[in-house]
């Protein structure tokens, strides 16, 4: 009995051990994984952080252990690499991967890569590092890419064809590759520059995340292809890229070729990056890439600050914001906001009433958002009363579901106190005050301009230069400094064009400084709104010698440095030229309804009158642009550009 | 040592143990062979992803396959630079890849140049709509803009038509979609 028994384990053990030493591994990769529409995902190909350039160039070198350098090895028969190479006219040496250097030129950053690349003597492992950071595209996609276009990263005696042409861009199938193009990195950093431009511009290709398209199988059309729905924008960009989808065929030989109608580069993109690098799928259903935020000082999002938003107490500043979806989930607007963190569900520094809630800025503008796409938050920004820089982070919710990664975006803004009144009553328009067309108020030394233009143009001059203005608005009438507080410019059928947005603050007045601010002060004597159009903080007195393009308004002067000579447009119409002792010259327009004296871009020097007629020329038109200055020997001169005299008053060392 | 005295019993002990050593044999070489185990020992790498990248030599079905897609492209780019006397004089080909009632979107092989027209033409009936857009380079083809129609197209079957032309090359496609 125990005979048998023995017999019957031996049987089975031998034939269990068969079984196993004979069976696949468990997780192999087959064709029936293959998912058209999801080649690989967009947090994983967007990841610009996958690889540092050590572990860059520890991978190429395992994938080459023995570079062939000389092309010693058998080719085939007895012929070796470097006579067949040499035959073709691929002689030896050659470089692989793994040793490859070239020198570089600098990149700046444009619309698709927003990051630049330093010129230099770089390695391969360095270049695709490089371009992986200023693109925005991962390492390891790259790395995939230069395999399947030109097997480039096993290859161990790698032909100049395979550098030249590394990633296939600008490479017809019929025709040569487009020279401007040729070279490693300009392959590399123009392949990861046009995944963005698909990215960026999805509509302008065939393919787009969250779209179905038809895929042919082959470049021949009559093996047919079927429709694909991309299920985000890193696959429709490899489509984009190469327009074919792998057959029944291609699939069932994942690592060799199919029937005539096979086609292989996405195919093998995907299973590279798979053998290489692990699942191309992210899995993370809520994830965001950052596409850019903006700070605006009005509503209408027009008007946008160049540096770090300045607002008075209380102020508000108007934001938008740009996010990627990255993740596997569709945002909706019924779940989905931008929402104060650090910490998370903290109440916002800057909450205002407009916000979702007093944590929470704003809900998404676009009902949904699939995956690939960009979703827009618009909110304002209320700053705190004291002065001070404030700083506040933002992050993205969904919620009842999970917040998103943090990215680190932040608003600073900066509330500054720091004005001083001015204490000079013809310099402000008081509560109720009205400012006409053509009307202007002065600062105390007449440096700065406030007028309402014949355009409709609101604008304040300082230094003969417009510093701040509304932009001409068709239709302006007047601008009133209303009691409740609010600056309003209105249309001649009191239609608001613009306002302050600051109303609720009775008995306020404008007021123009010294200092070239233009400042709304309340009643209890704090601004509430402001130009911040500061020239001189110190609050010096300026001289001006020089008026380059630029008008002049009735009171404005310029002089010498010691102030000897002035020329002034006197509030009597007349524009005069001082000497120390007398009047040299003069326009004589006094009691003319004068306006301002204009210095042309065209060369002409114009003193024109409230109906914009000329009251006086300088008849140095077509001369291009002159500027004039008040010179120390007494002359008013007009000069141009190569300092050539056109016109002067002919007063020189008159006194 | 405990002796047993019944010899049946006996037996079936013995075979029960036999099978569990058995069984933990196969058991342990079933997990030996699933633990892909790195050859030559190397170190690991993960990556700042977080992610374990493959450190081994390329596989000689790899091997295989780079070499096999090396030869393609030395004897395509052979074939390029002395192209047989008997070439095709007109190689380019329009692939719809979308046709709708709101637009259509097209690309053309066989040619890689910028200023082609692509024109694609709506037809049901006696009713016929047209719109084209410019052709531009995208990496190794052709791409039409995108043709949006005036006006977004009535209900029923309509034959769409892309047409390309250019200084060198003319080709058109067709397809029949149901709005």
């Amino acid at each position: 009995m125990a005979r048998y028994i023995k017999f019957y384990l031996s049987v089975a053990t031998i034939s269990l051990l068969s079984a196993l030493v004979f069976s696949p591994p468990a997780s192999a990769l087959s064709g029936s994984d293959w998912q058209a529409g999801r080649i690989i995902d967009d947090a994983i190909f967007f990841n610009p952080n996958t690889m540092n350039p050590g572990d860059i160039q520890t991978f190429l070198n395992t994938k080459v252990p023995v570079c062939d350098t000389n092309g010693t090895k058998i080719y085939s028969g007895s012929m070796t690499r470097a006579e067949y190479g040499t035959s073709r006219g691929n002689p030896p040496p050659y470089t692989c991967l793994k040793d490859y250097s070239q020198a570089i030129p600098a990149k700046s950053p444009d619309a698709y890569c927003g990051g630049s690349v330093s010129a230099g003597s770089k390695s391969a492992a360095q270049i695709i590092y490089d371009v992986a950071q200023a693109c925005g595209v991962s390492a390891k996609a790259m790395i995939v890419l230069l395999q399947k276009e030109q097997s480039l990263v096993t290859d161990d005696w790698p032909w100049n064809i395979q550098y030249r042409s590394a990633t296939g861009y600008g490479c017809p199938d019929t025709a040569p590759c487009d020279a401007e193009y040729y070279g490693f990195f300009n392959q590399v950093y123009n392949a990861a520059r046009q995944f963005q431009r698909y990215a960026k511009q999805p509509n302008l290709y065939n393919f787009g995340g969250g779209r179905t398209s038809f895929v042919q199988y082959n470049p021949n059309a009559g093996c047919g292809g079927t429709d694909v729905s991309m299920q985000n924008q890193a696959t429709a960009g490899l489509y984009n890229y190469t327009p074919y989808q792998p057959n029944v065929s291609a699939l069932n030989n994942l690592y060799g070729s199919g029937d005539s109608c096979g086609a292989y580069g996405n195919r093998n993109f995907w299973r590279m990056y798979i053998d290489w690098f692990g699942s191309p799928n992210s899995n993370i259903p809520w994830a965001w890439l950052y596409e850019g935020q903006w700070a605006y000082s009005n509503s209408a999002r027009t008007q946008t600050f160049t540096s770090v938003p300045t607002v008075v107490p209380g102020g508000k500043i108007y934001v938008r914001v740009k996010a990627r979806n990255m993740g596997t989930q569709t945002w909706d607007q019924s779940f989905f906001h931008l929402a104060a963190s650090r910490p998370m569900d903290s109440v916002g520094i800057f909450a205002d009433s407009t916000w979702v809630s007093n944590s929470r800025a704003a809900k998404m503008l676009e009902n949904t958002i699939s995956p690939g796409g960009i979703a827009t938050f618009e909110f304002a920004l209320q700053a705190p009363n004291a002065a001070g820089t404030y700083s506040e982070y933002y992050n993205l919710v969904a919620e009842g579901r999970s917040w998103l990664n943090d990215l680190g975006l932040f608003f600073t803004v900066n509330v500054n106190t720091a004005i001083s009144p001015s204490n000079s009553t013809n310099t402000t328009l008081g509560s109720g005050g009205i400012l006409n067309k053509d009307d202007y108020l002065l600062s105390p030394d007449s440096q700065t301009v406030l007028t309402l233009q014949k355009d409709g143009n609101l604008t304040l001059n300082s230094n003969f230069k417009s510093v701040w203005s509304t932009g001409p608005l068709a239709g302006a009438s007047r601008v009133v400094m209303q009691p409740d507080g609010n600056l309003v410019l209105y249309s001649l059928n009191n239609v608001p064009l613009w306002n302050s947005e600051t109303s609720g603050n009775p008995g306020s007045q404008v007021v123009l400084q010294t200092d070239g601010n233009m400042v709304i002060y309340n009643s209890s004597n704090t601004p509430v709104w402001a130009s911040y159009t500061i020239h001189r903080p110190d609050h010096l007195s300026y001289i001006n010698t020089t008026l380059g393009v630029g008008r002049l308004y009735p009171g404005q002067s310029i002089e010498t440095a010691d102030r000897r000579f002035r020329l002034i447009l006197q509030p009597d119409g007349n524009l005069v030229l001082y000497s120390p002792t007398r009047p040299t010259w003069a326009t004589g327009t006094d009691g003319k309804q004068v306006s301002f004296l204009a210095m042309q871009p065209d060369g002409n020097l114009v003193l024109y009158d409230k109906s914009t007629r000329p009251l006086w020329h300088s008849s140095t038109s077509g001369r291009g642009s002159l500027r004039m200055i008040m010179q120390p020997d007494g002359n008013l001169v007009l000069y141009n550009n190569a300092n050539l005299p056109f016109w002067h008053t002919s007063t020189s060392g008159v006194l | 040592m405990v002796t047993i005295r019944n010899k049946k019993l006996r037996k079936v002990l013995l075979a029960s143990a036999a099978i569990i050593i058995a069984g933990s044999a196969l058991l342990y070489l079933a997990v030996a062979r699933n633990n892909k185990a790195p050859l030559n020992d190397q170190a690991q790498l993960i990556t700042e992803d977080g992610q374990e990248v493959n450190l081994d030599p390329p596989t000689d079905e790899e091997k295989d396959e780079a070499n096999k897609h090396k030869e393609e492209i030395v004897n395509r780019d052979e074939q390029i630079k002395n192209p047989p006397s008997s070439s095709q004089t007109n190689p380019a080909t329009v692939v719809i890849t979308e046709a709708t009632g709101v637009l259509v979107r097209a690309y053309v092989t066989g040619v890689f140049e910028e200023g082609g027209t692509c024109t694609a033409t709506a037809t049901q009936g006696s009713q016929v709509k047209t719109k084209s857009s410019s052709g531009f380079q995208n990496v190794s083809y052709t791409q039409c803009a995108p043709m949006e129609w005036d006006t977004p197209l009535g209900g029923g079957p309509w034959t769409i038509k892309v047409i390309y032309k250019s200084a060198t090359a003319e080709a058109f496609q067709s397809k029949v979609i149901e709005v």
